[in-house]
Order: C-alpha cells, then sequence, then structure tokens
C-alpha cells in the first residue's frame, strides 16, 4: 500500500492536463501542433504518423496538492502528516485529472500556404473532483461547521474513452490564414457524475445532523452482468460505433509583420451523443436528518433504540439508487487560446493566453515560450505557463530531425522533474514523424512585408 | 545553448536525484495537528409517564386523563391440604361375649353370634365430617380373643365403601392356642360416609359376626370374650366435607421491596387516594376469615409505618372445583394507608393468618385435596401527589479510563422540555476511597428538569425549556481520574406549585441531548 502511494504521489508530477500542450503550439515544424492550433503549419510538405510511434502522450494533474502539501520531513526518520495545511490550500472544489492520447495514424500535407491532413487518434480523459469540505470533516470533524454547511459529497467522476478521426485543414490568405478541424467521434466508455451533492449541516441547537443527497451518474460502454451475458466486450467495444460525436477546431492567424503574428483558436467544441450500454443512476433529491436515538421505549427493556439499523436503514433510503437507460450527451473539454509569436532569424518568442474548460471551471493560462533552432537539426524550446492552479510550471521541448525522421519531445512541466515532490502537474509528448519534402510557404515567393527577409522567417 | 540543454538535462537528473529516501519514511509517520471536533446528537425522547415505568408495571388512565401506577403481586397461597388433616383415629369394640350363656367343659361344637355397634370421628378442630374420600391410607384391625377355641370373625363397615359400591368387610381367623389376628387395610379409594343415613356425623357403623369352633377345650361365656381394635392411620384425603371445626392457616411473614425508594435520602410524599386492592382466591368450600396480624412500612432509616387493616371476611367457593375470588379495598377510608408514602418505605412488611369457620355453628363445608386460598395485592398509586421532599442517592463503585491524551473535551448539550409537574436536579459527584468529592459532572447549578406551569388543581398548563451544557475538559479530568473510586448520583424531586399535582396522560417531557468531543490525536504511527 505504501509502495502505491509513492508511486501515485511520484506519479503526480510526471505525466498536462486534458490533451493541452501550452508549449506545444508554439512547434508548427511539427504536424502535431497543428491539433492544437488549427492555424498551424508544419515545415514538412508531408508528415506521416505510424501508429503509436508517431505521438504518444500523458497527463496528470493535480489542482489539490503536491507531495509535500501532504508529507513533510520532520527529521531523517520521520514523515510528518499535517492535513490541515493541506486542507487551507485546497478550493472548495479540487480535481485529480489524468489521461493519454496515442495516435494511430497521421498524415499531413502542406504547400503553398495550404495544409491538409488526417489524424486518427485514441483519447482517454479521466477527471476526478473532490470537495475540500470532505478533508475538512475529515480532519476538523463537524465540531468546527456548526451552524454550516459542508459540501462533503460533490465528488465526481468525469471519464471518456473515445477515438477521433480529424481532418486538418489550414489555408493561408495573404497576412491571415485561416485553420480548421472537424472531428468525429466515437465514444467507448463514459462515466459523467452530472450531479454529486451531499451536503451535512449540523445544528447547533444540539448538533442535530442532516444530510441532503442528490446524484446523478450517467455511465455507457461499462458492461453490468446483463451486458456480459450477452457477450458484449472485446471486439465489440474496441469497434463500437454507436456512440457518435463531432467536434471541430478553429484557428486563426494575423501576420502583423514578417516578424511578429497573432493567432487566436479554440479546440474541442463539441460534443458525443451515448447510446449504447447505458447505465444511469440517480438518486434524490432526498434528505434525511439524524436528531439522536428515539429512546421512547428503552424504560420498557428495548434496547434496540440504539441500534444502528435505524440509522443505517434510512442512509440506504438517502442514497438508493434508481437505474435507467436514457441516452446522453456530454461535451468535450474545450478550450481557447490567443498566442502572440515574434521571430528573428534563429528564435522565436511567444505569448498565448489560454483558457481550458475543466469540469465546470475554466482554467486560465499564461505561456512563455522562448525557442531556439540550430541548422535544420535541432530545435530546443523553452516555456513558462502560470495557471489559475500552477503557478510555476517551466516546460520545454526538443526536435531532433533527420534521415526524414522527426524525434520530438515535449513538456509543459519539465520542472517537475526537478521537483517532483512539490509539483501538482505535468504532461509529456513524445513521438517520431516521417517528414518529407519541404513546406513551399507563400511568403517564400513574395515578399509582403517590406524589410523583412525571408531568411528571418523561422516558418 | 548547448550548456543551457546540459545545464536542463543534468537539473532534471539531479532534482530527480534529490528525492531522498526519507521523504517516504512512513515506517515513523507522525500526524501533527489533529484535532478533530466532532458533534452529533444522542437522544431525542418525548416520554410520558407510560413510558417512565418498567413494562412489568400497568399504567391505568381515568376519564380524565389521570395516570395511576399499579404495583401488583401474589402474597400469599396454601393449600387446604396441608393445613387440614384427619388424624389417626383409635377405636375399640370392648369384650364382646356370646348372647347366649354357653359353659361347657370340653367343647367341640360350633356357635355363631353377632356385634353390632359404631366408631365416632374425633379431632381437635371440632369437625363435624359427613364424608371422607379416601386417597390413601390404612385401617389396622386387631383381634383379641380369650376363648380356648378357634375363632372366625368378620368385620363388617357397612358405610365405607369402595368405588365398585361394595362395603369393607375384614376377616380374621384365631387358631387355638393363638389369642389374637392382626389385618391391616388398604383403605385408598374408599369413601367413609359418617352420617348414618344422614341423620348425624363423625358416625362410623361396624357390624362383627364370628364363629366360634370347638377345639375340646372348655368355654366360658360369662369370661371369655372377643374384643377388636380398629386403627385408621395416615388417612389422606381427596374430599371432605361437613363442618370441618377451627383452623388458622398462616399468611406468613413476608416483605415487598419498594425498590424505587431504596436509595432515598430523604422521601416526604403526600399521595393522594392510595390504595390497596387485596384479591382473595378461594377454591375452599367455607368462609374464611383474614387477619393482617401487622403491616407496616419500613424506611431504611429505620422509620415504621403502621397501616391498620380490619379483619377481612372471605367467602367460600360454592362448589367442588370453583373458585370465589373476593376483592377487599383498602383506602384511607378504611385504613391508615394515606400515611405510607410519609415517609415513603423501601420495605412493606406483613404477617397475618387466615381462620376457618371463625364464626362458630355448623355450616356445611367442604374441602379438597386441590382446595386453595391465595391473596394478592394490586397497589394503585395515583399520581396525584405532592412531594414535600424527595432526595435520592446511589453510590457507585467506579474507575475512569487512564488519561491518554487523546479526549481533550467533552460536552453534553442537554435540552429538557418540561411539561411534567415534577422538576428535578440531578448530579453526578466523583469521590476517592475515602468516599471525599473531588468533582462534580453537571456545573450548572440549576435544576436540570425545569419547573413547569400548573394551575390550581396541579394539572400542567404549559411546558419550560431548559438548556444545559456539560463540559468537561481534560485538565479537570487529569486532576482527578487517577483517584475516583466512587461515584454519587444525587437527585432531588419536588412537585411544580403548592399543592398536589396530577400527572395527565397529556403529560411529557422532552429530552434532548447531544454530544461533543474534541481528540487530540497528534501522533506518531
Amino acid at each position: 500500500m505504501k509502495k502505491l502511494l509513492i508511486f501515485l504521489c511520484c506519479c503526480l508530477p510526471i505525466t498536462s492536463f486534458c490533451q493541452d500542450s501550452y508549449t506545444l503550439k508554439f512547434l508548427p515544424q511539427l504536424q502535431e501542433s497543428q491539433w492544437f492550433n488549427a492555424s498551424n503549419q508544419t515545415d514538412a510538405k508531408v508528415s506521416v504518423g505510424l501508429p503509436v510511434f508517431s505521438s504518444v502522450s500523458m497527463y496528470i494533474y493535480n489542482t489539490g496538492f503536491s507531495y509535500h502539501d501532504v508529507f513533510h520531513r520532520v527529521d531523517n526518520n520521520t514523515m510528518g502528516v499535517d492535513l490541515g495545511k493541506l486542507i487551507d490550500k485546497l478550493d472548495s472544489k479540487n480535481f485529480l485529472a489524468f489521461g493519454a492520447s496515442v495516435s494511430l495514424f497521421s498524415f499531413n500535407y502542406a504547400s503553398h500556404g495550404f495544409s491538409a491532413g488526417l489524424s486518427i487518434n485514441d483519447k482517454l480523459d479521466f477527471q476526478f473532483a473532490y470537495p475540500n469540505d470532505f478533508f475538512k470533516l475529515l480532519w476538523y470533524g463537524n465540531g468546527h461547521y456548526i451552524g454550516q454547511t459542508l459540501n462533503i459529497g460533490n465528488f465526481g467522476i468525469n471519464a471518456t474513452y473515445y477515438r477521433e478521426y480529424a481532418l486538418h485543414l489550414s489555408k493561408r490568405f495573404g497576412n491571415l490564414t485561416i485553420g480548421l478541424s472537424p472531428k468525429m467521434l466515437f465514444g467507448k466508455t463514459n462515466i459523467n457524475s452530472k450531479t454529486t451533492s451531499i451536503q451535512l449541516y449540523t445544528d447547533p441547537s444540539y448538533y442535530q445532523l442532516t444530510a441532503t443527497a442528490n446524484m446523478n451518474v450517467q455511465m455507457s460502454g461499462i458492461p453490468d452482468s446483463n451486458d456480459k451475458k450477452d457477450g458484449y466486450f472485446g471486439a465489440d467495444y474496441i469497434m463500437n460505433n454507436k456512440n457518435k460525436g463531432y467536434a471541430i477546431d478553429l484557428g486563426a492567424k494575423y501576420e502583423i509583420t514578417p516578424k511578429l503574428s497573432l493567432s487566436a483558436g479554440i479546440n474541442d467544441l463539441g460534443y458525443i451523443n451515448w447510446t449504447s450500454n447505458i447505465h444511469n443512476y440517480t438518486a434524490g433529491p432526498a434528505a434525511f436528518t439524524f436528531d439522536g436515538f428515539h429512546a421512547e421505549s428503552f424504560f420498557q427493556g428495548n434496547t434496540d433504540i440504539v441500534s444502528s439499523q435505524n440509522l443505517t436503514d434510512s442512509l440506504k433510503k438517502l442514497i438508493k439508487f434508481a437505474e435507467n437507460n436514457s441516452s446522453y450527451a456530454t461535451t468535450l473539454p474545450y478550450n481557447f487560446f490567443t498566442t502572440v509569436n515574434y521571430n528573428t532569424k534563429h528564435n522565436l518568442f511567444g505569448l498565448q493566453l489560454s483558457g481550458t474548460r475543466f469540469n465546470d471551471q475554466i482554467i486560465y493560462a499564461g505561456t512563455l515560450c522562448y525557442q531556439l533552432k540550430l541548422g535544420n537539426h535541432f530545435t530546443g524550446a523553452l516555456s513558462y505557463t502560470a495557471k489559475s492552479t500552477s503557478t510555476f510550471n517551466v516546460g520545454g521541448a526538443v526536435i531532433l530531425q533527420f534521415l526524414n525522421m522527426q524525434w520530438y519531445v515535449a513538456t509543459d512541466n519539465w520542472w517537475a522533474a526537478v521537483t517532483p515532490l512539490d509539483s501538482k502537474n505535468m504532461n509529456l509528448r513524445m513521438g517520431m514523424n516521417l517528414v518529407f519534402g519541404k513546406n513551399i510557404k507563400e511568403e517564400d515567393k513574395e515578399e509582403h512585408f517590406d524589410g523583412a527577409s525571408k531568411k528571418d522567417k523561422f516558418w | 545553448m548547448k550548456r543551457i540543454y546540459y545545464f536542463i538535462l543534468v537539473t532534471s537528473v539531479l532534482g530527480i536525484s534529490c528525492i531522498k529516501k526519507s521523504d517516504f519514511a512512513f515506517n515513523n509517520l507522525k500526524i501533527d495537528n489533529w484535532t478533530p471536533d466532532w458533534a452529533f446528537p444522542l437522544l431525542n425522547a418525548q416520554l410520558t409517564l407510560k413510558n417512565l415505568v418498567k413494562s412489568n408495571n400497568v399504567v391505568t388512565e381515568d376519564s380524565t386523563g389521570l395516570y395511576s401506577l399499579h404495583y401488583d403481586g401474589k402474597l400469599f397461597s396454601a393449600k387446604a391440604s396441608d393445613y387440614i388433616f384427619i388424624p389417626n383415629q383409635s377405636y375399640s369394640s370392648g369384650p364382646i361375649s356370646l348372647h347366649t350363656p354357653l359353659s361347657i367343659p370340653s367343647f367341640t361344637g360350633t356357635v355363631s353370634d353377632s356385634f353390632s355397634n359404631h366408631f365416632s370421628y374425633t379431632d381437635t378442630s371440632g369437625a363435624q365430617l359427613e364424608h371422607i374420600k379416601i386417597k390413601a391410607g390404612t385401617l389396622n384391625f386387631h383381634l383379641a380373643s380369650t376363648y380356648r377355641q378357634n375363632i372366625s370373625l368378620q368385620l363388617s363397615f357397612p358405610n365405607i365403601i369402595n368405588t365398585s359400591g361394595s362395603a369393607l368387610n375384614i376377616n380374621a381367623n384365631i387358631s387355638y392356642p393363638s389369642s389374637t389376628s392382626d389385618v391391616s387395610i388398604d383403605l385408598s379409594n374408599y369413601t367413609i360416609d359418617l352420617t348414618n343415613g344422614n341423620t348425624t356425623r363423625n358416625y362410623m357403623a361396624y357390624k362383627i359376626n364370628y364363629v366360634i369352633n370347638g377345639s375340646g377345650q372348655s368355654i366360658n361365656s360369662s369370661t371369655d370374650s372377643l374384643s377388636a381394635a380398629i386403627d385408621l392411620t395416615n388417612i389422606k384425603y381427596s374430599f371432605i366435607d361437613g363442618t370441618l371445626g377451627h383452623y388458622s392457616i398462616p399468611i406468613p411473614h413476608d416483605t415487598i421491596n419498594v425498590a424505587v425508594f431504596n436509595n432515598t435520602l430523604t422521601a416526604q410524599i403526600y399521595l393522594k387516594n392510595p390504595k390497596l386492592h387485596l384479591a382473595f382466591a378461594n377454591s375452599l368450600g367455607l368462609g374464611v376469615s383474614a387477619q393482617f396480624d401487622s403491616l407496616y412500612g419500613l424506611t431504611n432509616h429505620g422509620v415504621y409505618v403502621n397501616m391498620n387493616i380490619s379483619p377481612i371476611s372471605v367467602a367460600g367457593a360454592t362448589s367442588i372445583g370453583s373458585t370465589d375470588t373476593s376483592n377487599y379495598t383498602v383506602d384511607s377510608t378504611n385504613s391508615t394507608i394515606q400515611n405510607i408514602f410519609n415517609p415513603a418505605p423501601n420495605q412493606v412488611i406483613y404477617v397475618g393468618h387466615i381462620d376457618i369457620n371463625p364464626g362458630g355453628g355448623m355450616p356445611y363445608n367442604f374441602i379438597t385435596d386441590q382446595s386453595t386460598i391465595s391473596l394478592s395485592a394490586d397497589a394503585e398509586l395515583p399520581a396525584w401527589f405532592k412531594i414535600i421532599e424527595f432526595s435520592l442517592q446511589d453510590t457507585l463503585k467506579m474507575s475512569l479510563p487512564k488519561d491518554t491524551n487523546i479526549l481533550q473535551k467533552a460536552e453534553f448539550k442537554m435540552l429538557v422540555n418540561n411539561a411534567f409537574p415534577v422538576y428535578a436536579s440531578i448530579q453526578l459527584y466523583f469521590a476517592d476511597s475515602a468516599y471525599n468529592i473531588l468533582d462534580s459532572l453537571i456545573t450548572p447549578t440549576n435544576n436540570l428538569i425545569p419547573q413547569a406551569p400548573v394551575n390550581s388543581s396541579g394539572v400542567v398548563n404549559g411546558s419550560t425549556l431548559a438548556t444545559s451544557d456539560f463540559i468537561y475538559d481534560h485538565d479537570r479530568y487529569h486532576i482527578m481520574a487517577s483517584k475516583v473510586r466512587y461515584g454519587f448520583i444525587r437527585g432531588n424531586l419536588k412537585s411544580s406549585g403548592t399543592n398536589s399535582v396530577q400527572i395527565h396522560s397529556s403529560d411529557n417531557i422532552n429530552i434532548k441531548l447531544g454530544f461533543r468531543f474534541m481528540l487530540n490525536v497528534s501522533t506518531s504511527l
């Protein structure tokens, strides 16, 4: 158990978040960059991504705490836990998210200011929401919150595994580049805790406890025993195309000067309609008040009044799930961004402001990025991102290109590798594309801007 | 620029390598500043008088809703056959001579004769019996002869009949030179009719027929005779009737514990119209008189309170197998029971007796071996009283759990909404081995159960809410915990207003109790 705990804690920062990649938007030479900024165009004329090899990404993100927020070293032999300090750092609602994405195939063609590509990705996103009040209750007890309502049960799980078929189209119109990526989605599994609310109120009169519950959990693609009897699993699951969804990425870039450009976009604007193997569970809204054991018959020798059976029965009624099989729809966790890039011959300076919908919140982030290109074979990038839930994230990327192979690795929080026990998040995307030819860009043919040489262009 | 990337690579490796084993020293985990404070409700009870008394006690309600408590029990039960006996009887016929004079020097002939008479049943009770159905017993017959002849004799009891309707006949023989003969007869299932044809009582007729066979010896009727001796021994009856005489069946000395007053320090309660309902169940076919020779209450301080009751006449059963019940109510009109709770006793002591046929005369009685007389009592205590003074104290052996520093503070919050016409203060004292009080649990000195308003009739016409907090912190506990050996629970109960109060079915007390405790579980695991 301890090993598992250690492993989980160490994993916190190692692997970003909602498939978002702050640094990757500043790396247009990768076809994967177009998946996050639809107006980006690659340097290569043709880019091919082989299954799995071209792009594998993982992320883990915890808005609440790092390892050292929970455990601190007292001396060489003793670890200390002070959950009070941790609780002070938690928001009313906190999230633990992890996920992965594997590219099954990708292809991109870019030439003369036009880019078209196709990508097939399997994506897994798992978000677990946990309330601060739950930990407050465990650590401080309800005696600290007499006369107050604690939201102890608004835990949430939103997990989605789906396959994404995306077209990536981008076209330059003078100084303006427009990109769009329509997507067709096929959901495999989804758990969507639409409503999860358990509130606890401690009455100051003599500490009566009132609990209210309202829960609605939707699930698709998780077979129950009946589904298994019907033989639903395996190939049926992998090839399931009943849960259809649609999404689109939109992007635009405007070159103010040859060195200075401004871009903006929105990604994952869409939904999945879940229709197969639906198991929805609802409970409440219901309320239950425990006002003490009713001892009217105690003096008659009835000691059952202090048994916990009545209490247990009432709690069972409070959270009594009803099941239905109604289809439902979930939206993707969209994100939006705007970037400003300044290019020199070998350098790029970038600023990005972005927001990502995470559960029912928007996580805002600001990213500064510096990129250095050394010849045709090596590109390095260094980024700093400040998010509304994590202010210090130093990331970067390395791209090595040779023999028509384009190796890359990118992360938004490399610093987590330096201080893993103090980090809340990290992501990593890596892979290898096969690249052929060189994208002939419009500006390579025509000089649009006085005083700006095409050699000064980074891309 | 390469330097920059070398720097990045090196710091990454160094950073990860900076993770120390001690960062995961979970074998020695210290939990800091964990002082949870928990609060929850313990009790919420709306209690009427019916809820407060034990279920084996009966609570009745009259038409006005006034409650009465009933404490019932069986005081005494006696079986008639344990007290009314058939004593052993011994009868003798006296010398029986031939009616016809006969004197022969050498008698070889045969002569027959007979003799009739009766025995009279007697005992010390003066009983005049008509019938005795015998369940067990023995008749011993001893025949003696002064004749120097052979004797053949039959003793007949025409009124001792077996279940077949045959009279009891006993044969005895004497062969000279023997001069006696003894015969024993089992009298089980015989019935003795002592009425001589419904003309008298205690009358047991018999007849002797005998034959003298000559032995060649001389015979002289003026000097020779026979004699019969009859003993009835160990007679157990299944039924007797007639007039059974005078008996006294004792009501043994006994004590009724009034548990509620066991721990009374002081108790002066004026109870309005208490009653003691006595119920005699009598299956004896005879009237009796019950008399309590002594009936009094005794407090645990040795105070006697006498309650005088006149002798009680109890009717008998009218037929075999039936039971007649006689009820008698002891109240303030025929006794001094009014004072029984002033002061309240924790013991009621009684002794007495039951007289059979106390009035004399010759009444007809009957009993069987199953006839019983029993006495049960129902003490009816109307919930209409005035408590002048009522204090209870109980002492408990007590040892408090060792101080672990975990429990920092405990708090009981009690809300009592009282709509009973009594109010109370309660305290738990902690004492050392020498009974010195070290501390007390309840800090408020006001009444835990507040006084509810009553009207001029003593009926509650409102309710009063009292909130009490009992807080006990670690420091107080730490000082006394190791010394505590005893606990004194002391309660003082009073009735509302200045007059007697009534507890009605609508009266109730609502007790709500919450418990809050703060722990310090900061520790090393």
